[in-house]
């Protein structure tokens, strides 16, 4: 018995100095490797550098997330630990990002912590990077999700992580560009109702559209009109003056400039400034290619008379930072709304011809498809581009991309001619993936009705075995219905544009 | 000779992974990628080192009733140590282990050492036994490791080898078949391999049984 | 409330054994027969609740607040040790019926890797936000283990009668067989 106890003792104080000295050994472990998300660890991990914590901004928590540290590599760069809130099924995202200070642009991107529910629904680096290059110019720099960055099937975990950039956005701006957070928006709309009667709201900018001189507060959309609130800056030549902010509206019908307005005058000399009869210069012009303004001089104003000898090309300054206003809203509703980055596709499909481009707005929206750009060719053939999605029939994110698809229709016999898709929007496998075959089972089809190929089954594909994998109920898969929608649309559209314009 | 012995023990006779099916959780999870493997395999043959070396130490000390819980206890303080490190220093590991990194201390195979041989050895053999069979583990992590990188993903410790690949082999199920067929193989060349040495004299040169596995594989 | 996600992810999507790879050695060990591959479900449910509802408050009311998360490890490994301990005494005083039956199994549990990892994953898991869903999440993930070892158990004792190749027998067929009780449940986790 005593034995027994005293054995007892010896075992328990045994294990009581080992379990002293593995705390002991565990708490100078834990000094020397001492860690915390967003120490200077993680910002090296992602650009080497001198970096130092700074004290964040008091309580900067917004509707998407909250700022938890800030660092600073030297005066170059901004990295910030944020974290995203989650969106759907996806939890909390922890973000390093880092932003340089030169050109305010997102130059790495890492995820510190991730919110989705199993790494399967997690973004990859390849995913994340599509937010590197980036400019950060306002508030609202991340509210498009970077097409890359947009994961199907992983849109919870997307929009966590976008809500982590859209909070570091926001930091940014207020406490790096001395901007406001607020999002001006709805001012933007104001300045677009004070010249216009319709209703506006905002688009999504299309981002790779190159814009020269300024750039694009706001794109709005009506029912018939297309809005922009535009900043343009000097060329720089001689004299300079600030930016001015510009309203303009363009009618969708016909391609015309209907109305602008200078809401901003950024003349820095007085006299030099632009008024509205200078403006009205510019109304009535139609957008006939993304370079119609570089060399219109109705709006500019003669400087002779007013300094001679400021500037060597004869027009002030500040008119001419105007026309810069419109030459960015040309080039940006030629290439976005007409359409006019897809003429190369158009080209490369009919070699040979020359294409004009036509304004087009359909009577009524298309199921699930887009028109992009309508066009008239030198011997008479109609060029018609076209978005398309899947119609999401008994569908799990498999296939759930955009199908954009090039056909051209001979214009006297209304027969498909060719036709190509020109972006494949199968996600996953490229088991889904349409064949070029299968798209030429549409061509030869001569267009007598806007349903002509409603219930046309030549172009689609089978989904049999191991493609009928849970995602289709119809016999068909998802992908080759998108490009059958894309047809539908063309069928739609080009019987509305023979009948106004063909005949 | 017993030197000998350990080597062989752990690298093959008595391989954790292949052999004795020990540590079968981590050996599943973490051979996505040969480069995986290989850090799991250095951190559990760090743990089995330090954990052999301090039990030895202490194996007149501890008494024989709460040896178990003492072992525990210095594992559990090595694989912290091994966590922190980590975190630190190769935070994409730190990463991809997840909960497999804690996990170390209920690997069977630490806990089956430090009772089985470090208790009973002295410190100079307890930290050979540790070396070799960290190293057995390892070796065999990263063939299955890369078996599956090369099938899952056209790739081998991240370099791209071809455009082709089975994502089968990434998934669960490819964790379970891979490592079912690979012990498969082992034991079937292995075996012959012994009956060959009892044929021949017990010195006959042998192939490295490594070598041959991998031949196998690549077919 | 989370508790419906929580349900179908611990069982199905997220199953321990099949999809996290954990509690592989008595997934492997113990599921020759379906009866003991069930007693060794439920003993591991039930100390997996009991470890949830302990470990959880601990972690997040002792250990962090006195910033000492590194002790993580040790501290849990010694409470579930404990907790094993003291389940087997009590069992074994009061309710000796159930000892016998469930006894034999609770010494395997202590190094049984799901018990840590369920321990380790309750804190880091979205769903959890508070101690009724770590208890939740405890009790389903026991579920979701019991589910597949018996699942398991029921191929093996077929496998048993069929002609396998001698090199395949055993450890290596046992694995084919969970590599397409995976597949199945990887299915799941696609939605």
């Amino acid at each position: 018995m005593n034995e027994n106890v005293k054995g007892s003792i010896k075992a328990m104080a045994v294990l009581l100095c080992i379990a002293i000295a593995s705390g002991l050994l565990l708490a100078i472990c834990n000094d020397v490797f001492y860690y915390e998300a967003g120490g200077a660890e993680d910002f090296n991990a992602l650009l080497s550098g001198n970096w130092a914590l700074v004290e964040v901004a008091e309580d900067f928590t917004s509707d998407y997330g909250t700022v938890s540290k800030v660092a600073e590599n030297g005066t170059s760069h901004a990295g910030f630990i944020v974290v995203g809130n989650g969106s759907g099924k996806s939890g909390a995202y922890t973000m390093a990002i880092i932003i340089d200070r030169a050109t305010n642009k997102v130059v790495a991107v890492k995820t510190i912590e991730m919110g989705a529910t199993s790494s399967g629904y997690d973004l990859s680096q390849d995913q994340l990077d599509a937010y590197v290059g980036i400019e950060i110019a306002d508030a609202t720099a991340f509210d498009v999700i970077p097409s890359g960055a947009l994961v199907a099937g992983a849109t919870g975990s997307s929009k966590a992580i976008n809500n982590a950039f859209k909070v570091a956005g926001a930091y940014y701006t207020i406490h790096y560009l001395g901007g406001s957070a607020v999002d001006p928006t709805e001012e933007y709309l104001g300045y677009l109702g004070q010249i216009s009667t319709e209703t506006f709201t905002k688009a999504d900018v299309d981002g790779s559209i190159a814009v020269n001189n300024g750039r694009l507060l706001l794109v709005a959309t009506s029912q018939t009109q297309v809005g922009f609130y535009v900043e343009s800056t000097s060329d720089g030549n001689y004299v300079d003056n600030g930016a001015y902010r510009v309203a303009i509206i363009v009618d969708r019908a016909t391609a015309q400039i209907v109305s602008a307005k200078v809401i901003e005058d950024g003349a820095t000399i007085p006299g030099y400034e632009v008024g509205q009869t200078t403006i009205d210069a510019y109304v009535g012009q139609a957008i006939t290619s993304g370079n119609v303004f570089d060399n219109f001089e109705g709006g500019l104003i003669d400087s002779s008379s007013l300094n001679a000898g400021m500037t060597n090309t004869g027009w002030t300054q500040s008119s001419r930072t105007v026309r810069n206003a419109f030459s960015i809203v040309a080039n940006y509703y030629y290439n976005a709304f007409l359409g006019g980055k897809y003429l190369a596709d158009l080209e490369t499909l009919a070699t040979g011809e020359t294409w004009t481009i036509v304004p087009f707005a359909p009577s009524t929206p298309y199921v699930d498809a887009t028109i992009l750009c309508l066009a008239q060719s030198s011997s008479g053939k109609v060029g018609i581009v076209v978005s398309a999605v899947s119609d999401g029939v008994n569908t799990t994110n498999i296939m759930n991309g955009e199908y954009i698809v090039a056909i051209i229709i001979d214009g006297a016999t209304d027969e498909v001619l060719s036709a190509k898709i020109v972006k494949d929007g199968w996600v996953s496998m490229d088991i889904f993936a349409v064949p070029q075959e299968k798209v030429n089972a549409y061509v030869g089809t001569v267009i007598t009705s806007a349903t002509v190929f409603d219930t046309f089954e030549g172009g689609l594909v089978a989904a049999e075995g191991y493609l009928n994998y849970g995602e289709t109920n119809t016999g068909w898969t998802q992908s080759s219905r998108a490009v059958r929608h894309a047809f539908q649309a063309v069928a739609g559209c080009y019987v509305e544009y023979s009948e106004n314009i063909g005949g | 000779m017993k030197i000998k012995d350990i080597i062989m023990d752990g690298l093959f006779r008595q391989n954790p992974t292949l052999r004795l099916v020990l540590g079968v959780c981590s050996t599943l999870a973490l051979t996505t990628s040969a480069f995986d493997s290989f850090g799991m395999g250095v951190a559990v043959t760090f743990v089995l080192v330090c954990s052999n070396v301090i039990v030895s130490l202490l194996r007149n000390v501890i008494p024989d009733k709460v040896r178990i819980p003492a072992f525990v206890l210095v594992i559990a303080t090595f694989v912290t140590i091994v966590q922190l490190f980590l975190r630190k220093y190769v935070n994409a590991l730190y990463a991809n282990f997840g909960v497999f990194l804690p996990l170390i201390v209920v690997n069977c195979i630490i806990l089956g050492r430090a009772e089985g041989f470090a208790f009973k050895n002295k410190v100079g053999l307890a930290a050979l036994d540790g070396l070799f069979m960290g190293l057995g583990y390892t070796w065999a992590m990263v063939l299955i490791g890369g078996v599956r990188e090369i099938l899952g993903f056209g790739t081998i410790f991240g370099i791209k080898l071809w455009d082709f690949s089975i994502g089968f082999f990434a998934s669960q199920s490819g964790a379970f078949f891979t490592y079912g067929v690979v012990i498969a193989t082992f034991v079937t060349i292995w075996n012959a391999i012994e009956r060959k040495q009892k044929l021949k004299s017990a010195t006959a040169g042998v192939k490295d049984p490594a070598t041959i596995a991998e031949e196998k594989e690549e077919n | 409330m989370n508790i419906l996600p929580i349900i179908l992810a611990a069982v199905l999507s997220n199953n321990f054994v099949l999809i996290q790879f954990l509690g592989i050695c008595p997934f492997l060990g113990v599921s020759q027969k379906v009866d003991s591959a069930l007693g060794m479900g439920i003993a591991v449910t039930f100390v997996m609740v009991l470890t949830c509802l302990v470990t959880y408050p601990i972690y997040q009311f002792i250990l962090v607040p006195l910033g000492l998360a590194y002790l993580e490890i040790i501290v849990f490994i010694f409470v579930i040790a404990s907790l094993v301990q003291i389940v087997e005494m009590v069992l074994k005083k009061f309710i000796p019926a159930l000892y016998s039956s469930l006894g034999i199994y609770l010494p395997l549990i202590t190094t049984n890797c799901a018990i840590l990892g369920v321990a380790e994953l309750v804190l880091t898991e979205a769903l959890v936000t508070g101690l009724f869903e770590a208890v939740m999440y405890g009790l389903f993930a026991g579920v979701g283990f019991t589910f597949a070892i018996v699942l398991l158990a029921g191929l093996r004792e077929k496998l048993d009668k069929l002609p396998i190749a001698k090199s395949l027998k055993g450890f290596p067929i046992t694995m084919i067989a969970s590599c397409f009780m995976a597949m199945a449940f990887y299915a799941f986790s696609l939605i």
